[in-house]
């Protein structure tokens, strides 16, 4: 069994506590296990499986609710799974937050367009926005 | 009454070796002539054809199905002389059916093969696949390694300087293009667009950069300050927008002793300024390298790949692809 009070994790969060009232206390507390068992699962499934698996939930369950069309190719979501299989959590997370600000129509000037199902996109993989550090050997 | 005689004919001997040597020579006659050259010639003849219905495929740009019919001749047709133009084309139609790494390997084979007619263009188009595999350090190593290798076709040997001066250029190595470019013949076909580049190199550095650096110290003083350094206005302003709201909201849950609600709110903002720092400089590389491309679209950018796979026509098909 795994000592969840003894994971630096839970210790880092329990820094924060300080001068936290006692319902939210309670919450963390719970927050804290949640997280230990995220890290648990996350380290016996290989790495980014939990990212993906949400991720994968947005695309089925999510996805289909929301109207408006992703303007790029590949769509955010796939882009958002192959940022974090190629980079891992951190710097995934922030190629894809640097997506969700360059969608809009000025990245035309710097990006290709290609046609999708018959509709114009913006190519834009993970490889056109991490060109100029991330080379392939 | 009289006694009858009974006609004995009796074949003389000679006649009947003649007759026998006869059929056997018009057996011969009929091996020599009908049987042994649709024996040797018919089974050649066959494989040309299908050799043919391949680059026809190829030709229409059903590539998927040239591989299978190139790949058909290379088992049935062994040691024919086609095979080996064969497997070259195999390579070629793996490229255009952006199908890689098969045809790296494809090429791989083709340079390891001894005596093989087509091991230097092989060579050659190893580079471009490694290009288009964005294996961009791979391929200028292996490109100047190639130079040091003695070319019979010395065109082959200036298409290797002058690949390896464009990758240097499309990624701000001037010098080492310089060089490259200065290394092909004055005979050469590229000669004449080599000199051109040259003196485009003078002109490059007053392009309009960009800062990446500049652009993302912006950004991290205020939130999209860089996004408008490189001229994208309304990324800049999402980015304020969403930066500013984050954060204000960090701070009102810290004023309302909601520490909890803080934290969560705190750690979402986190990666927002640090996706805005990012979304900044990647803004300026990505501006960079258009100011680049459009500096060179001018420039004759293409290598007569035509006459690199296709050496004088032989293969009987053409391609249109840049390098």
């Amino acid at each position: 069994m795994l000592d969840f009070e003894r994971s630096t994790d839970v210790v880092f969060i329990h820094t924060l506590l300080i001068g936290v009232n006692t319902l939210e206390k309670n919450i963390l507390r719970i927050l804290c296990v949640f997280i230990a068992f995220f890290l648990c699962w996350h380290n016996a499934h290989g790495e980014n499986y939990i990212s993906e698996k949400i991720i994968s939930f947005y695309q089925e369950y999510l996805s289909p609710l929301d109207t408006s069309e992703c303007p790029s190719f590949p769509r955010c979501s796939e882009y958002a799974k192959a940022a974090i299989r190629k980079h891992g959590l951190i710097k995934g997370w922030i190629l894809i937050v640097d997506r969700l600000f360059h969608e809009g129509s000025e990245e035309q000037k710097v990006s290709e367009i290609i046609i999708v199902d018959g509709k114009p996109k913006l190519y834009d993989p993970v490889e056109n926005n991490d060109f100029w550090w991330f080379n392939k050997k | 009454m009289g006694s009858t005689k009974s006609l004995k004919i009796v074949k003389p001997q000679k006649q009947n070796f003649n007759s026998l040597f006869t059929a056997i020579t018009n057996v011969f006659i009929f091996l020599i002539l009908v049987i042994l050259p649709s024996v040797i010639f018919g089974y050649q003849l066959n494989c040309y054809n299908e050799v043919k219905l391949g680059k026809d495929f190829f030709i229409q740009g059903d590539y998927t199905t040239a591989i299978y019919q190139f790949k058909r001749v290379i088992k049935t047709c062994e040691g024919v002389p086609l095979k080996q133009e064969v497997e070259y084309l195999l390579a070629v139609a793996y490229i255009f059916a952006n199908k890689l790494e098969e045809a790296e390997k494809q090429f791989l084979y083709i340079i390891d093969s001894k005596d093989h007619a087509y091991n230097e263009q092989a060579a050659i188009m190893l580079a471009f696949v490694l290009e288009k595999q964005q294996k961009l350090t791979s391929t200028k190593n292996y490109l100047s390694n190639l130079l040091g290798y003695n070319f019979k076709d010395a065109t082959l040997k200036d298409s290797a300087h002058y690949k390896l001066a464009w990758l240097n250029l499309k990624s701000g190595e001037l010098e080492a293009a310089s060089e490259h470019l200065r290394e092909i013949k004055l005979s050469s076909e590229l000669n004449q667009s080599a000199k051109e580049l040259l003196s485009a190199t003078k002109g490059y550095q007053e392009l309009p950069y960009k800062s990446p650096t500049i652009s993302g110290f912006l950004s991290a003083i205020i939130p999209g300050a860089g996004q408008f350094y490189v001229g994208r206005p309304k990324d800049g302003l999402t980015a304020f927008v969403i930066n500013g709201l984050f954060l204000g909201a960090t701070i009102q849950a810290f004023d309302h002793d909601q520490e909890f609600l803080g934290i969560i709110l705190g750690a979402l903002e986190l990666g927002w300024y640090v996706g805005n720092i990012y979304n900044a400089t990647n803004s300026a590389h990505k501006h960079n390298r258009k100011v680049r491309e459009d500096y060179w679209r001018g420039f004759k950018d293409e290598l007569n790949l035509n006459l690199l796979i296709n050496n004088k026509g032989e293969l009987g098909i053409s391609f249109g692809f840049r390098f």
